[in-house]
């Protein structure tokens, strides 16, 4: 009895809704709540990136945001569930390097250009950092050492994008490396700074803290500048064509009517103007560095040129 | 001095103390919900700190923390249903305890060494943070996969009954823990095709599953007639602290929270390990090892006062090293660097005040746990005068809610319901399902560790066997695993067998 009712009340709901015109509908954008679909657990970056856009992004959308964390399989499930909602603008996800990562190990059954992406709002630089040793002090001394004995650096999951960043510096540098996989990226800085492995590719927020102190790793080198990590070279000065920096933004199933895009994108830009939005990028040690429209396909392009093939490589091993 | 004046001027006011306590209600409500653990507590409360000072929010935090730990004793005891993956061992006597009419006393009892447990715990983070933080540093991949062999030893221990069986359960966790892709080269192992499984079998709907489901079922079958009930449960007394009984486990005690300590700052060890770690312990401590798993206080008080001491041994690699020692620390962590505070060697030389802040929030933390619980659990006893045909389909909404909150997956719901139904028949031939739920645990853990150490050193096994620490800790595994194999020897009715000791001896 029920059931017949709320069936019947879908159909009613259905025939309304069909006989809008896609135009009526971007103009009423948006009508109802937007949901933001984080494909990772509560408390990690993607996670602390889309709580602190939600109030700003509220106010600048004119609606209720909600945030799902949809963990699990490394970002597969929640990526492989933002993409089975309608594209109409009223589910979104935080794409990151992952994107490309989880199609190139052939796990998931989407494509990097099956996503509509909106925008990149933060970038975070990869640092390579090593343990406290007599055989080297800097770069230049860590890539010697490495062709005596190979080196062994620690990598956070194997298949993620740092696993990826981590072998395409080796090649870059010709730096002689066992890759070691761990956890996550907590577990590889502490086995760093325990001293159980050379050295460890990490972000600026593990980073600074692991830097610190007198047993601390030393930075040897960074893929982009760091508000954190301000005395840090980077592989571009060093004369190493590294510059490849981890992002988050927004992105959308593909399909989403360009007028509801384009309202996505306005709103955007009015909540990555809020300060207090500002202020905890920079406590997270996120670099806002906002791009859209054609330069964010081109960088999107690029990122998925670097990493599709090394991360086939792997998969492939 | 001034120093510890100023901190504790932060931490005295009317505000930091309404955060605490505010934080540590609702950790005490999800920790006591079966599937709400003491990381998605503190995510939730994440966003309500954006607008607070340091102190206060983290004080919110903390008190989450310590409450969520700390009320996951109660459905264990009550209900045999551990509400955190930390209370496993706690239902292991503590049910039996209820069973036997002594729920008023089994509640105190938890609820004290709970509050010892996390007390001590963060003495020994305001007081040797430092050493202990290098000795959970040493930890690598030979030392961890110690740990782990070490921990399969303690099967023996928390079988209900038969140690062939209990063997057997764990053997079935080992192989659970399997699935997912393989943690060195990223293969798929028994995923089906299905993504969720790509990280493995999540230990939430697992736990929730064979504890929670498997005890609902239970009751279903017995409400049946398929099975006969036990006998009908004494009616209990009222809730009180035995501080007797206490007093009488100090060793307990003391060792438990040594263990919890150090556990829990071992970065990727966990409150799991160490509750079971420190029951084992408890056991071969005791003059009447027979005793545990029959409702023996000193199972309660060990699983309890350990549990709670590894917040504090997590908070030690999180704030002096800025490595967070499991997932609640971690998600802890993010929500101290959103307030702009960064832990690590830096927090303690640059803002003194505020770390030494947190420490006392944190012992406060402590304290209103023990208050607000003091107050509560006259209540929280009631539950067992609920009818069960009403408290059941309770439990299992609950279950559905925390497992599906988590990843938000269906499919690891439907996980749960099989994992109940696994529950169901492994407590109904007595396999039990602590063993398994171990081997879930220990199996991805050693794996890792052993297969990143063979990477490590180069392929040369014998560097496992070089490390001071996981030399001791395979001997202990061997010594031990010598001795339960010994005992039962001697138990059984065939008093003329050979009784070559080193026919006994486990290799390792």
């Amino acid at each position: 009895m029920i059931a017949n009712l709320v069936k019947a009340a879908a159909l009613g709901l259905t025939l309304a809704v069909s006989t809008l015109s896609p135009a009526a509908w971007a103009r009423e954008f948006p009508a109802k709540p937007v949901t933001i679909i984080v494909p990772y657990s509560a408390g990690g970056g993607a996670d602390s990136f889309a709580r602190a856009l939600q109030r700003p992004l509220e106010s600048a959308l004119g609606t209720d945001v909600v945030v799902r964390n949809v963990a699990g399989g490394g970002g597969a499930v929640g990526y492989m569930q933002a993409l089975a909602a309608r594209p109409d603008g009223y589910t979104v996800t935080v794409p990151l390097n992952a994107i490309f990562t989880l199609v190139g190990m052939g796990n998931v059954t989407f494509k990097v250009d099956d996503f509509d992406y909106i925008a990149r709002i933060t970038e975070e630089p990869y640092v390579l950092t090593v343990t406290r040793s007599d055989r080297w002090s800097d770069l230049q001394s860590f890539i010697a050492a490495s062709q005596e004995k190979p080196v062994t650096l620690g990598v956070a999951g194997v298949g993620s994008s740092g696993h990826i960043m981590t072998i395409a510096m080796a090649q870059d540098l010709g730096l002689k490396a066992n890759f070691i996989p761990y956890g996550g990226n907590a577990d590889a800085a502490a086995a760093a700074l325990g001293g159980h492995i050379d050295g460890v590719v990490l972000q600026p927020s593990d980073a600074a803290a692991a830097i610190e102190g007198e047993g601390g790793l030393i930075p040897l080198a960074a893929t982009a500048p760091s508000a954190l990590l301000k005395d840090v070279p980077l592989f571009k000065d060093l004369g190493v064509d590294l510059t490849t920096a981890q992002w988050r933004g927004i992105a959308t199933p593909k399909g989403v009517d360009p007028a509801i895009l384009a309202r996505w994108e306005d709103a955007l830009k009015t909540a990555v103007k809020d300060p207090e939005f500002r202020q905890t990028m920079t406590n997270l040690g996120f670099d806002l560095n906002p791009i859209y429209g054609a330069d964010l396909q081109a960088f999107v392009q690029q990122a998925q040129d670097l990493f599709l093939p090394l991360t086939e490589a792997v998969a492939t091993q | 001095m001034d120093m510890l004046l100023d901190s504790l001027a932060m931490v005295a006011d009317l505000r930091v103390l309404l955060g605490i306590l505010a934080g540590t209600l609702l950790g005490l409500i999800m920790g006591a919900l079966p599937g709400l653990s003491a990381a998605m507590a503190i995510a939730l409360l994440i966003p309500l700190t954006f607008g607070m000072g340091p102190i206060m929010g983290m004080g919110m935090l903390l008190g989450a923390f310590c409450g969520a730990i700390a009320g996951g004793a109660i459905p264990a005891l009550l209900l045999n249903i551990p509400g955190t993956p930390s209370s496993v061992c706690t239902t292991l006597d503590g049910f039996p305890m209820v069973r036997n009419g002594r729920a008023g006393e089994a509640l105190g009892l938890a609820l004290a060494s709970s509050f010892i447990g996390g007390v001590i715990g963060a003495l020994f983070l305001i007081l040797f943070a430092p050493p202990i933080a290098r000795f959970a540093l040493a930890f690598g991949p030979a030392e961890f996969f110690a740990l782990g062999v070490f921990g399969i030893v303690i099967i023996a221990s928390v079988s209900s009954g038969s140690v062939l069986r209990g063997v057997a359960a764990g053997l079935l966790g080992l192989g659970l823990a399997t699935v997912g892709s393989d943690p060195m080269t990223g293969v798929l192992r028994f995923t089906a095709g299905q993504p969720a499984l790509i990280t493995g079998i999540g230990l939430l709907p697992a736990l929730i599953g064979l504890f929670a489901v498997s005890q609902v079922l239970q009751d279903i079958a017995e409400r049946t007639g398929l099975t006969t009930p036990p006998e009908t449960m004494a009616q209990p007394r009222a809730a009180h602290i035995p501080w007797r009984l206490l007093a009488r486990g100090w060793k307990v005690i003391s060792v438990s929270t040594v263990i919890g300590t150090v556990i829990g700052a071992i970065p990727g060890a966990g409150g799991s390990i160490a509750s079971f770690l420190s029951y084992d312990q408890a056991r071969r401590m005791s003059k009447t090892p027979e005793k545990f798993g029959t409702g023996h206080p000193e199972g309660v008080i060990a699983s309890e006062s350990a549990n709670n001491a590894t917040a504090g041994g997590a908070l030690i690699p999180m704030l002096t090293l800025g490595v967070p020692g499991e997932v609640a620390t971690a998600v802890l962590m993010g929500g101290l660097t959103i307030q702009g505070v960064r832990p690590g060697p830096g927090l303690f030389e640059q803002q003194a005040t505020l770390f030494y802040g947190i420490l006392l929030a944190f012992l406060l933390a402590n304290v209103v746990m023990f208050l607000t619980q003091l107050l509560g659990i006259r209540l929280f006893i009631r539950i067992l005068q609920v009818p069960f045909r009403l408290l059941m389909p309770m439990i299992l909404m609950f279950c559905v809610i925390g497992v599906y909150g988590v990843n938000g997956s269906l499919f690891e719901v439907w996980l749960m319901f099989g994992f109940g139904l696994l529950g169901f028949f492994l407590n109904r031939y007595g396999f039990g399902t602590a063993p398994v739920i171990l081997g879930l645990i220990l199996g991805s853990l050693m794996e890792s560790n052993l297969r990143r150490g063979m990477l490590v050193f180069n392929g040369d096994w014998t560097q496992f066997l070089r490390q001071p620490i996981s030399l001791t800790l395979l001997l202990l595994a061997a010594v031990f695993l010598g001795a339960v194999l010994w005992q039962r020897h001697r138990e059984a009715p065939t008093p003329d067998a050979d009784t070559d000791p080193d026919a006994l001896r486990a290799p390792h």
